[in-house]
């Protein structure tokens, strides 16, 4: 990979400045601190389904919320440590989101996010119905055991930010992985041209539904760092708003790092640090959306293609 | 036995027969041309091959069996592999990213390799930039690696769009209208690749409107018209066909109107 010096410290800043923030911090700061790490997970997540499929995927709050659901579930109705019951999270909406995606996935753009928009509002409804007798109706759950790792408590507001930054930095470690992948091209493939990436012989619905699963089990760990976050799990934080948020988020700033923790740095952190800014923030993010349409259609950082090896330069 | 085989194949839009009862046959390293008017129906024909658009009836025999109405990704990987007459690349990418989407299917990577590497994907993964490596070395492409290919000649993309085809190591190679757009000087250095890549074994089925570059490079053609085969030969003879010259010049009595 080829990578400017001037990149590679600023990722190394960033990483250290996550790190050592807890430091500084007092809890409500740290709060805030994990609700960024958790919505840059879910805005990644978004990224590998919208940025780099080009798939409009407008019910993304859907698998965020399984996730968060299903860790809730488990902890409440069946007693499993809420830490045991991440790999169900990861799987279950990994599993929803190949099911629902096989048979919408051949809609183009706009049909397709008509379809994502559906399956949110029909995910919101069950929950809010109480389906099973297990999700609480519109209160959600509450109450949900504190995770402990190895006998050690991790309720602290400190833990809690750290779970979200190792998650944070799995989720970069996939995306590098995946851009220096097969099945990370052939993601870029389909979107730009999907005729011709079938002609090259990409299975281009396979890539599809791989994009899919990838980015809702992503998001299901996302939905249980915010479960354990909050002891608790309610209806309207997965409701199809929030799916506009993740959207807009890749769209605004640009399928690229800078871009997705930019977008959910002015989403979800600036509303909670200014609390006069909360009412304003869909008036402002809304005029951001529109300027960076008219102005930078591929958004504030957009996606950077080249990124070839050393070796091929060579000689 | 024919590399590839059409057996009245067939394929029509609504009321429109595009391709009607086509048979051709490609022998193994032959380097077999379509010809025939605009709107004669042979990108269609391509298409029903390459499974873009499935023909209505009949059959495509790849080496005896048949593959009709196998969808792209199964066909590229049987090794038919294709270019098109309005280049299609992914703009946005690099020379060498274009090129290294031909290595798709003959890399062995899997799925879960986009989420972790293995050693043996990484090897994977970098015994394929090397053939991509080659073949821009091939098409002396390569000082434009890094470059986008959107922003790039013309001449230029079609190098790349060939380049793309042939690292995926086809059997048969299909070029549509490999010429269009190139120049004079870029068109002779296209039958020169066109005969280096025969000469790596690979079989090449084109349709080509510049009937030097057909004659000069076909080994054998069919002339199609109105989705019909009318007639089919070596060039020489086809030069010569009445039925040829007649689709493509017009018959005499349209002269006379």
């Amino acid at each position: 990979m080829i990578k400017s010096p001037n990149k590679k410290i600023g990722y190394s800043v960033f990483i250290l400045g996550l790190v050592l923030f807890p430091a500084l911090a007092d809890p409500k700061w740290l709060a805030i601190g994990s609700t960024f790490l958790i919505f840059s997970v879910v805005g990644l997540s978004e990224d590998i389904i919208l940025g780099k499929g080009g798939m409009f995927n407008m019910g993304h709050a859907l698998f965020f919320g399984i996730g968060a659901y299903t860790a809730a579930i488990a902890n409440h109705t069946f007693g499993i440590p809420i830490l045991y019951a991440i790999p169900l999270a990861i799987l279950i909406p990994a599993l929803c989101g190949i099911i629902l995606a096989g048979p919408i996935i051949h809609l183009r753009g706009d049909y397709l996010l008509v379809a994502t928009i559906g399956f949110n509002i029909v995910f919101l409804q069950l929950v809010e119905n109480d389906i099973f007798g297990v999700t609480g109706g519109p209160n959600g759950i509450f109450g949900l055991d504190t995770p402990t790792f190895l006998g050690i408590d991790l309720a602290s507001p400190t833990a809690i930010y750290y779970l979200g930054v190792a998650v944070l930095l799995l989720t970069f470690f996939i995306m590098a992985n995946l851009d220096k992948s097969k099945a990370g091209r052939a993601l870029h493939y389909l979107r730009l041209d999907e005729l011709a990436a079938s002609s090259i012989g990409i299975n281009t619905r396979g890539y599809k539904i791989f994009a899919f699963g990838l980015g809702a089990g992503i998001a299901g760990l996302a939905g249980v760092l915010l479960a354990i976050q909050y002891s608790a799990v309610s209806p309207e934080a997965f409701n199809f708003m929030q799916s506009v948020l993740f959207f807009s988020i890749v769209l605004v700033g640009g399928s690229s790092l800078p871009g997705i923790l930019m977008g959910t740095f002015v989403m979800f952190v600036l509303p909670e640090i200014f609390r006069d800014f909360a009412t304003w923030r869909y008036f402002i993010f809304g005029f951001a959306m529109i300027l960076a349409m008219i102005l930078r259609p591929e958004g504030i950082f957009p996606a950077r293609f080249g990124k070839i090896p050393d070796y091929f330069k060579k000689g | 036995m024919a590399l590839l085989e059409l057996k009245n194949m067939t394929k029509r839009f609504g009321g429109l027969t595009a391709v009607d009862s086509l048979n051709l046959k490609v022998e193994k390293n032959q380097i077999y041309g379509i010809i025939g008017p605009n709107g004669a129906g042979k990108t269609t024909a391509f298409n029903c091959i390459t499974g873009i658009h499935p023909p209505e009836e009949g059959a495509v025999l790849w080496k005896g069996k048949e593959i009709t109405g196998a969808p792209p990704h199964k066909v590229a990987a049987m090794g038919i592999v294709r270019t098109f007459q309005t280049i299609r690349l992914f703009s946005e990418m690099s020379v060498a990213e274009n090129v290294m989407s031909g290595r798709h299917f003959q890399s062995s990577q899997r799925w879960w390799h986009g989420i972790c590497h293995t050693p043996g994907s990484l090897r994977d993964e970098k015994e394929n930039w090397l053939k991509v490596k080659e073949a821009l070395a091939f098409f002396k492409i390569d000082d434009l690696a890094a470059e986008p290919v959107g922003s790039l000649a013309y001449g230029i993309q079609r190098k790349v769009e060939m380049a793309r085809a042939l690292v995926s190591e086809p059997e048969l190679l299909i070029l549509d209208e490999p010429a269009a757009g190139l120049n004079d000087s870029e068109t002779m250095e296209l039958v020169e690749t066109i005969y280096s890549i025969r000469d790596q074994g690979v079989t090449i089925l084109l349709i080509e409107h510049n009937m030097d570059l057909v004659m000069t490079l076909t080994d054998y053609i069919t002339v199609i018209n109105f989705g019909k085969p009318i007639a089919e030969g070596i060039p020489e003879a086809m030069q010569s066909d009445p039925m040829v010259i007649e689709a493509y010049l017009g018959s005499e009595d349209d002269d006379d109107e």
